[in-house]
């Protein structure tokens, strides 16, 4: 019976449970090399389990805490650097139409379109140090930003030329500040939208990341669940029990774990989608900003030049006021507010008519009002009335952005550390199981 | 606001999965201090290139052969093409129209300092707009300005918005030389202003004429006879065109031309906003000014040549002496000349 027994733990499987028959020393002695071949294998089954159960908690971990991750640098930097290089450009933007309109409505630029030209540049000052200051690891981004801080001094200086001649009533002085917008709208935005539209694609990119399947899960999972299988079917054959307890129990756990981790994965992906949205809404809210100061600057060129661009500035003004609509952010409150701007931009007796008509004069009072005077329904007046709107708006979705993104943050709370603990815990009671049968032949 | 679309963002670091999180973040500090050697620092005595840019309508210029005053067919004498005035030019068709319209158009300059520009009242002023005022005169009996619209136009504008079956202005006063060429597409009136294209440097340059300026940049209007003077000159300069005539001046004080070549009412306008520069005696070409009309409006031309008839002997020097006297010195008005 022993050897019998010996031998067939040498070449088949022991019985669950059975211990091998050690009263014969001869029969033990031949046992020996039999018995080191069974523990050997269940070393390597142990090894195994052990390593596919924490390869499942470390995969679990790293991708959860991965997404996690992610998802906070969507929001603490992409987001912010999106809105803060968009401030940039709609500052830069906003300075470029307050000085056409304060050179526009006279010799003296009335104080307040004076205070609002040095806010913006105080603001695209500061926009642009902090930018810089995020951006310095980025090449592409630092090269676009180092020559819009190059170029700044330039542009301010020309409009402050340009409002130098203009006070003394000399036209060279509109030649100062069309090279001045020019150089604003032909290089310097054009810079800053480059870098903005990085930032976006960033943003996008790291809400993808966050809501993409999670490949290397799912891999480890099934590689987990085939060497677990192997494991198992290798210990029923050699112990003659169905199942390994330990095992079942590392099993579950591993199961448990990844059940808990497509979840929150899942989940996650779902919040981000929502995030994502709410952040297109907010990007449309930016654009639209920008296109509204740009077509209050193409809306002061025209009156500026007075047609001797052969139409450029109306049509600028025209395509830009029309994106405002086209893009999307305008809630119904904002779309009123557009459409009374579009009428007294584009209607019958609008600004443009009143250009193409030739009575400028009265084009400025529908624009600005003359000098000092500020027209209270002046379509400066309107604009600036939309984009108060539009910052609400801008305010409320970056709010909806900001909560959706923070759910799919705390969908992922405690993957680093639970999948860690899971996987070692699952590995620990794996690791006994197999361990009982081992002691079987110490 | 100009299209943002398709870009890529080149910092792969930066938006790696976050499996290597800690990896990425070191290599987003690596990168940061690499940066912080590259792109932040400042070189020590560097001269990184910070000039201004090149004015706003600055285009290419290379004109056409010379097609000045005096260029045109042999037997064609540009200030001698104008219908002469008749009695019956007030009841012609298109100076009923501007009648019964209300007002006259009238294309000109908004950027010519003493010829036709906007005032610091936001209002036309200068010597084209007080000989267009005299038209608006004579048509409806006033000059309160309520009579009369201005355009805008640059020089290729004049003979553009004159053109059609429905022009965009009655008549261009915009000193607007006539040559044979031009008036093959516009009616002029008679010469109402015997300009000289001369040259405007900054004073202590050395240049004394064209013929020091071989081989430098001369800025003119595009489009205009004076750089195809200056491009068609012995010594050779180097035509710079730009759509506005100011752009000219901002050129030239930000060093970009050595001089500015056109009319001297022009350049006198330019030399009193920069009292730095000064107008050169050589007269390159003359430049006899034409109020100018459709084809289609030859009686609307009549009735402005009658009118030119009217004020050469008196207002003609009053408007004259406001604005381009004090820089131009003393002149008189030409004599009309008629075809025919």
């Amino acid at each position: 019976m022993g050897d019998g027994l010996a031998t067939t733990s040498a070449h088949t499987t022991t019985a669950a449970g059975a211990r091998p028959d050690t009263a014969d020393p001869s029969a033990r002695g031949q046992g020996r090399g039999s018995a080191r071949s069974t523990p050997a294998t269940l070393w390597l089954a142990l090894a195994a389990a052990v390593l596919a159960l924490l390869g499942v908690g470390a995969a679990g971990s790293a991708t959860l805490a991965g997404r996690q991750a992610t998802e906070a640098r969507a929001v603490d930097s992409d987001e912010h650097l999106v809105v803060n290089v968009d401030e940039l450009y709609h500052a830069l933007a906003d300075a470029d139409a307050t000085a056409a309109t304060a050179l526009m409505v006279g010799a003296v630029a009335p104080a307040r379109l004076t205070a609002q030209y040095n806010s913006d540049i105080t603001q695209a000052d500061n926009a642009l140090a902090s930018a810089s200051r995020d951006l310095a690891g980025d090449d592409r981004a630092s090269k676009q930003l180092t020559q819009v801080a190059s170029l700044l001094p330039t542009y301010t200086a020309l409009v402050a030329t340009a409002g130098a001649n203009n006070r003394l009533g000399y036209p060279v002085g509109a030649a100062y500040l069309r090279e001045a917008s020019n150089l604003m709208r032909g290089t310097i935005l054009v810079g800053v939208g480059k870098v903005a539209d990085e930032e976006r694609a960033a943003q996008s990119d790291a809400q993808n990341q966050v809501g993409g399947f999670p490949l290397w899960l799912a891999l480890v999972a099934v590689v987990a669940a085939i060497v677990l299988i192997r494991v198992w079917r290798l210990l029923s054959r050699t112990t003659r029990r169905s199942v390994n307890p330990g095992l079942a129990l590392g099993a579950l756990i591993g199961v448990g774990l990844l059940v808990w981790s497509l979840v929150a994965v899942f989940g996650a992906a779902d919040a981000a989608g929502q995030a994502q949205s709410a952040f297109t809404s907010v990007a449309a809210d930016l654009q639209a900003r920008d296109d509204l100061a740009l077509a209050e600057s193409f809306q002061s060129l025209m009156l500026i030049d007075r047609g001797s661009d052969g139409g450029e500035d109306q049509k600028g003004l025209d395509s830009h006021l029309k994106a405002v609509e086209s893009g999307g952010a305008l809630d119904s409150k904002a779309q009123t507010l557009w459409s009374t701007l579009d009428k007294s931009v584009t209607g019958a007796n609008g600004v443009e008519s009143a250009v193409e008509n030739s009575q400028f004069y009265q084009a400025i009072d529908l624009v600005s009002g003359h000098g000092a005077k500020a027209a209270a329904n002046s379509t400066g007046a309107q604009a600036g009335a939309l984009d108060t709107e539009l910052v609400h708006t801008f305010t409320g979705d970056q709010a909806r952005y900001e909560q959706r993104a923070g759910a799919a943050r705390s969908a992922l709370d405690g993957g680093l550390w639970g999948g860690m603990i899971g996987g070692i815990v699952a590995a620990g009671a794996a690791a006994y199981g197999i361990n009982r049968r081992l002691a079987e032949y110490r | 606001m100009t299209s943002r679309a398709g870009s890529r963002r080149g910092k792969g670091a930066r938006r790696a999965g976050a499996v290597t999180a800690a990896a990425a973040a070191l290599a987003a500090a690596v990168a940061l201090a690499a940066s912080g050697c590259s792109a932040g620092a400042v070189q020590v005595g560097a001269t990184p290139p910070a000039g201004p840019p090149q004015p706003g309508s600055v285009q290419s210029a290379s004109p056409a052969p010379s097609q000045g005053a005096s260029s045109g067919t042999p037997a064609c004498h540009p200030t001698a093409l104008s219908p002469r005035p008749t009695a019956g030019d007030a009841a012609g068709p298109n100076v009923q129209r501007i009648k019964n319209r209300g007002y006259l158009i009238v294309g000109v300059a908004q950027d010519g300092y003493l010829t036709g520009y906007l005032d610091s009242f936001g209002q036309e002023t200068g010597f084209d707009i007080d000989i267009a005022r005299q038209v608006e005169q004579a048509l409806f009996g006033t000059q309160d300005g309520k009579h009369i619209r201005y355009v805008a136009v640059t020089n290729q504008q004049r003979i553009d918005y004159l053109q059609g079956p429905d022009p965009r202005v009655d008549i261009v006063v915009d000193t607007f030389t006539i040559t044979c060429d031009r008036a093959k597409k516009v009616l002029f009136s008679t010469d109402y202003y015997d300009g000289t294209q001369r040259v405007l440097v900054t004073k202590g340059s050395g240049y004394r004429s064209l013929d020091d300026l071989g081989g430098k940049k001369v800025c003119a209007q595009t489009n205009s006879t004076s750089l195809q003077a200056v491009a068609a000159y012995k010594s050779h300069p180097v035509p710079y065109g730009v759509k506005n005539l100011t752009d000219c001046l901002v050129a030239l004080q930000q060093g970009q031309v050595d001089a500015i070549s056109t009319d001297d009412t022009i350049l006198a306008g330019l030399a009193r906003q920069d009292p730095n520069t000064e107008v050169l005696p050589q007269i390159v070409e003359k430049e006899p000014y034409g109020i100018a009309a459709s084809t289609n409006a030859r009686d609307l031309i009549q009735f402005v040549n009658g009118v030119l008839e009217q004020i050469r002997p008196n207002t003609w020097g009053t408007i004259y002496r406001q604005w381009l006297e004090p820089a131009l010195g003393t002149a008189q008005p030409p004599a009309a000349a008629y075809a025919g």
